[in-house]
């Protein structure tokens, strides 16, 4: 009797101890396999805001974000909102624009992901104006070059943390009979590419 | 055989599982950089410095988030009492002016797509909204009509309600967020 318990004992811990190094080799399995997945899916992920912009239209330019583009990821009803993709490789972009006093304007550069590397409000005009140049660091070091010391710099210079990406733009709808008019704030906004201040070679 | 067999459905398990755990997060998870105060929830980093899991959202959704200069973007997927928002249940929202130069609130469906409610309204902003004397307001959010500021919820089961503060006087580095500078959520009768 005692010898048939003891074999029962060890075939129930044995079977345990199996069950439990399964469970712990699926879980590392599977730990391994959702830390991939996390990582890849950025980089293969085609309905991001960057891809599906550029897969519509890649020039530089800004173009109106309507409900249809980004119903998925939520925008504010009462915000117009401007995008306008980037390559540096075509040369730096210039982003400029006059705020119109007490309107809020917001620009906000991103890389293709997503991540904002910068962003500013109309608040930071100087002259009435945001004038921003968007380069890489070799184009700032071009342009440095040709700068004239005797001349103040007028325009905001930024470099980029990645060679191809988008700048997005918002303005706020105060009442819903203003929205034509702050959609007009966003595409009057300059986003170009911009080859004069680089010396001509 | 059966060992073969065994360890290949045993590996299956372990990749739909991997699998799966990154596809609901990526649609759930608010990220590391998550604040709550209340039923509020906020990535403060989501646009700035996102971590692995808001990446993976972005991704997944399209979504552009707010850069910290531009905005915060809170959302609520409970009320007050703890109990998740219902579209049979009748909720006002008590107005703590959040501290920004504006802001909108909207109430969305379960897809982060705006709910089509009867009257079209779907949102209000700092700039329309009714206040009282002392510049305090309010606004229901429910089926029934209601006098003053009002959304009216569509058939859907469930909703959510988004709180956009632009230029807000919170900044990125906060990691707490006082309950009485966010609205409250408080529900009223269920049907």
């Amino acid at each position: 009797m005692q010898v048939r318990f003891q074999k029962a004992y060890l075939f129930f811990t044995l079977r345990a101890g199996q069950t439990l190094h399964l469970i712990t080799i699926m879980v590392i399995v599977a730990l391994i396999v959702h830390v991939t997945s996390l990582l890849l899916l950025p980089r293969y992920a085609t309905r991001n805001a960057y891809t599906r912009l550029v897969r519509e239209d890649p020039t530089t330019h800004v173009r109106l974000l309507d409900f249809e583009i980004s119903t998925s990821g939520l925008v504010d009803p009462n915000v117009a909102l401007g995008a306008c993709p980037f390559r540096l490789g075509d040369g730096p972009v210039r982003v400029r624009t006059k705020p119109e006093a007490r309107e809020f304007l917001s620009i906000s550069f991103h890389s293709p992901d997503g991540t904002a590397f910068f962003g500013v409000t109309d608040k930071a005009s100087a002259n009435d104006e945001l004038n921003i140049l968007l380069v890489t660091r070799e184009q700032l070091r071009s342009i440095e070059a040709e700068d004239d010391p005797e001349e103040p710099v007028q325009e905001l210079r930024l470099i980029a943390n990645a060679t191809d990406g988008f700048v997005m733009m918002r303005t706020v709808v105060q009442r819903p009979s203003e929205r034509l008019a702050a959609e007009q704030r966003i595409v009057s906004i300059i986003c170009e590419i911009d080859r004069s201040e680089l010396p001509e070679n | 055989m059966f060992r073969a067999t065994a360890s290949v459905l045993f590996m299956v398990a372990s990749l739909l599982l991997g699998l799966g755990v990154t596809y609901t997060l990526a649609d759930r998870s608010m990220g590391f950089g998550a604040v709550r105060s209340g039923p509020w929830v906020a990535n403060l980093r989501a646009s700035n410095d996102p971590d692995p899991y808001t990446k993976a959202h972005s991704a997944k959704s399209g979504e552009i988030a707010l850069a910290i200069t531009e905005g915060i973007r809170f959302k609520a997927m409970i009320a007050d009492d703890g109990r998740p928002l219902s579209a049979n249940c009748d909720y006002v929202i008590d107005g703590n002016t959040p501290q920004a130069r504006f802001w909108s609130l909207e109430v969305a469906n379960k897809r982060g797509g705006v709910v089509e409610g009867p009257m079209q309204r779907k949102s209000f902003t700092s700039s329309e909204i009714t206040r009282d004397e002392q510049g305090k307001w309010k606004i229901s959010v429910n089926r029934s009509m209601s006098s003053g500021n009002w959304i009216p919820l569509s058939n859907e089961e469930s909703f959510e309600l988004f709180l956009m503060l632009y230029e807000p006087t919170i900044y990125g580095g906060t990691t707490s967020i006082e309950r009485d500078r966010l609205p409250f959520i408080k529900r009223g009768k269920c049907k």
